[in-house]
């Protein structure tokens, strides 16, 4: 049974009383909320928005598109991405889950964006981590552990996010270059070149995806520079659309919903063998990699398709699906031993078969 | 000589690279906070990161204290020894073990100075975006304990945000690695969580960094005013506009007598105060924003606003501003760096009380600090020599901190707490929150060995005050930030 929770104190109560706890938000990535305890939805809300500080506070169970639309109004916005938010996602689920959208290429993901939480720990403790300040070196960095923590130190209820204007113009460039390997070297040109990109993404079989902006007056110039530096043979593309096209890539919408989910941290160099194992598969296997090659998401049927040592070497988290046995569960020291005292009892660890917690 | 540590350090270590003499521990007993000093046992200086594993370990087993130690730039006491303790000299831990210009990425050992990493990627038109003032000398070690700053974090975040993955020995002896070579991580942010600890969990052995292609452009104006409030208004239209300038600094008059005094640094006439703004990107990009910055600065009432014409014009503004800290030796013969943080809509309330405050106690106080993220570094001066008046500058130093606590700020933008705010931690986080960090700290480090007494008060603080420059300030090596 799921418990939906009105206040702090009435999640407080739910911790503390209950053997085991995990906290479901939107319940977008269905792969990290399995076995729920607690709906967080009711304990939703804006609770500070300082467009001139450029911070935003909310309760963790806010969904993301409403601080979207709250600080388009000021022109601003979370320049991570936030994913799914269409599909429901919340702030506290984003945190834990620890994903961020195509924009984290220009100026870095969730964890460089998260500033300041509020949470409960397993023995009901109330912590406050961070500071509503954009620059803060006190103390122990909590808000950035719980970062693609999965729930395991604890139950956060209200976050505070470093927020930035948005660019004025974005146009969205299609760089077609003949095969994955081609592409696998300009997304690695692009990459090193002064140009600001806010998103850059390769998708199979040889798209490379460059979304620049700035200011109106300057973004045509800058298109033309742009085009004019990459390497021969790239077929460049103008995409008006350019709002849909990565909304379409943020909500997952290229893989099919019946299909397994999995984020896979990876680096550039990787992408030519992995991009040779996927062609060499009878099931086509749906995948985009992003931000400029450091993250491959994979969509597919049947994890037993998926037996190349090379992905069982990446860390990786799941977000819908089954848990393929190629994500490993890698020990570590560092990890239990703030565990022991962020939850003592164990409560947030799943003991589920099949999921490692 | 019998001391059976030493002799188990001579196990590890050949004799000329461990220091026991009194003579040669002397130049490791302070940091860049002069006020503080202690007396370590020993120093080593370890050539390889098994050496350092070792000596941790035998550390553990003997249950002495030690403290990781790089270029001793720290200004909050982060690099004071524990007394009795040892030190662990990491400076010549300084290859690059790994560097992916094609990937932006590049691992380093820990004695590795900051400024070395951008000069090394230089040529592939590469950089290391964390520029604190000491860059030149700093180690990226100390930078990763402290989670350091600098002029440019409003738009490009500290240390923590450019560290990647780490290879660690925890205090008990154990190597862990956390993250990894990815921008992206899977699981806890292990990382983000280990980057700004001030060596409480232990010592960073590998330390893999992102790096980022250098701005093709930068326009940097000087705009002067006749109020710091007024220099302080003009930021808030900065931000209201939608730029988002690569560093935004604000100097005020000491400052700036301080600065041109030592550095030759030229400031227009009759300035209560300067603000610096520095806007970097595609020359195209810089081009559009130029007119509506300098639009800005007209409206926001600034009387004199002088663009950097060239790179040479530039660097000598940044001269100037990064040259403040150890400038102000020219205007007192000691002064205290404070480190505070206040929400940035709440700069002009917080110099006003700062003024106060100064008057109040008959201390002068020069401001300068990152404007654009509300980091203020007020530089308060006294004379050693006088009886009472460190306790007076101290006294002054704690206000302001309070005062940005009362503002919903922050205690420390980037200096760390060290031993200097020591106790201002329970004051900004609340006693329960900083017993649990007591907690935490105590589950990876159960004797409390590693940078003993840092960050989190314990019953031994190092007492012995001695005001004044660091040596290497006074020659002009050295600039705080």
């Amino acid at each position: 049974m799921v418990v939906e929770v009105n206040t702090i104190d009435e999640l407080k109560k739910h911790v503390t009383s209950s053997e085991v706890v995990r906290a479901v938000g939107g319940g977008s990535k269905p792969g990290l909320s399995h076995n729920p305890t607690v709906s967080m939805r009711r304990l939703s809300g804006i609770v500070e928005y300082r467009a001139d500080e450029y911070t935003v506070t909310a309760l963790a169970g806010t969904p993301i598109g409403q601080i979207d639309a709250a600080l388009a109004e000021k022109g601003q916005y979370l320049p991570f991405d936030p994913p799914l938010a269409k599909a429901g996602a919340t702030l506290g689920g984003t945190v834990a889950s620890g994903i961020s959208g195509p924009g984290r290429w220009r100026y870095g993901g969730i964890r460089d964006f998260i500033i300041s939480l509020k949470m409960i720990s397993g023995g009901g403790e109330m912590l406050v981590g961070g500071a509503k300040v954009v620059k803060n070196a006190a103390g122990f960095d909590l808000p950035k552990l719980m970062v693609g923590a999965q729930g395991r130190f604890g139950v956060m209820t209200e976050l505070t996010f470093k927020v930035f204007p948005k660019p004025k113009a974005m146009v969205t460039l299609e760089l077609r270059c003949g095969d994955a390997n081609a592409a696998v070297d300009v997304m690695g040109v692009v990459a090193m070149g002064p140009w600001d990109l806010i998103s850059l993404d390769m998708s199979p079989p040889d798209s490379v995806w460059a979304r620049l902006g700035g200011m109106p007056e300057a973004i045509e110039k800058k298109i033309q520079r742009f085009k004019d530096a990459l390497p021969e043979g790239c077929e460049v593309q103008r995409h008006d659309d350019d709002e849909s096209i990565w909304s379409s890539a943020k909500e997952f919408k290229w893989v099919h919903d019946q299909r397994s989910l999995v984020k896979l941290a990876i680096t550039p160099g990787r992408i030519r063998n992995l991009e040779r194992y996927f062609c060499s598969l009878s099931r086509p296997i749906a995948r985009r990699y992003g931000c400029g090659g450091n993250v491959l998401y994979l969509g597919f049927s049947d994890a037993d398709d998926l037996a190349d040592p090379e992905l069982a070497s990446l860390p990786g988290v799941v977000l819908r699906g089954e848990v393929p046995s190629f994500i490993p569960d890698v020990p570590n020291l560092f990890l239990e031993r703030l565990r022991s005292i962020f939850d003592p009892q164990q409560k947030f660890t799943d003991k589920s078969p099949n999921q490692s917690g | 000589m019998a001391d059976p540590f030493y002799r188990a350090l001579c196990s590890i270590y050949p004799k000329e690279r461990v220091f026991w003499k009194e003579a040669e521990v002397l130049p490791y007993e302070s940091d860049g906070l002069t006020a503080f000093r202690a007396k370590p046992k020993g120093i080593v200086l370890p050539l390889s990161a098994d050496e350092v594993v070792k000596t941790v370990s035998l550390c553990s087993a003997e249950d002495v204290p030690f403290l990781a130690r790089g270029s001793g730039t720290s200004l909050s006491g982060g690099a004071v020894p524990v007394e009795g303790g040892l030190v662990i000299a990491m400076n010549r831990l300084d290859r690059i073990l790994e560097y992916v210009p094609d990937e932006r990425r590049m691992v380093v050992e820990p004695g590795v100075i900051n400024a070395k990493i951008s000069t090394h990627c230089e040529a592939d038109g590469l950089y290391y975006a964390p520029d604190p003032s000491s860059g030149p000398v700093c180690t990226v070690g100390g930078n990763v304990a402290f989670n350091s700053g600098g002029a440019h974090c409003l738009k490009y975040g500290m240390t923590s945000n450019h560290v990647l993955g780490l290879k660690i020995v925890l205090p008990t002896g154990e190597i862990q690695e956390l993250g990894g070579s990815s921008l992206e991580h899977c699981g806890p942010d292990l990382t983000g969580m280990f980057v700004g600890s001030e060596g409480l969990f232990g010592i960073a052995l590998e330390i893999t960094v992102r790096l980022l292609p250098k701005p093709e452009s930068f326009f940097t104006v000087i705009a002067a005013y006749s109020s710091l409030a007024e220099a302080g208004h003009a930021v808030s239209l900065l931000v209201a506009s939608g730029l988002l300038p690569g560093a935004v600094e604000i100097m005020d008059a000491l400052t700036m007598e301080a600065a041109h005094a030592a550095v030759g640094a030229e400031y227009p006439e009759g300035a209560a105060a300067v603000l610096i703004v520095e806007l970097e990107g595609l020359s195209e990009e810089v081009e559009a924003e130029k007119p509506l910055l300098l639009s800005l600065l007209a409206q926001s009432g600034s009387f004199d606003i002088r663009p950097a014409k060239n790179a040479e014009e530039r660097m000598t503004i940044w001269k100037g501003r990064k040259s403040a800290f150890s400038a102000a030796g020219r205007l007192s013969p000691d002064f205290i760096v404070q480190d505070g943080v206040v929400p940035r809509s709440r700069l002009g309330e917080a110099l006003e009380e700062i003024t106060a405050i100064s008057e109040r106690h008959g201390i002068r106080v020069a401001n300068v600090f990152h404007a654009g993220d509300g980091n203020l570094h007020p530089l308060i001066l006294y004379d050693g020599r006088v009886e009472g008046s460190y306790e007076k500058a101290e006294q002054c130093a704690a206000e302001i901190l309070r005062l940005c606590i009362a503002l919903g700020g922050s205690i420390t933008g980037e200096h760390g707490v060290g031993l200097e705010k020591l106790s201002y931690l329970s004051e900004m986080y609340g006693p329960e929150d900083t017993q649990f960090m007591h907690r935490l700290r105590d589950a990876v480090d159960p004797k409390r060995l590693s940078n003993r007494g840092k960050m989190l008060a314990s019953s031994e603080a190092p007492a012995l005050m001695t005001p004044g420059l660091h040596p290497l300030e006074k020659e002009g090596i050295i600039f705080r930030n």
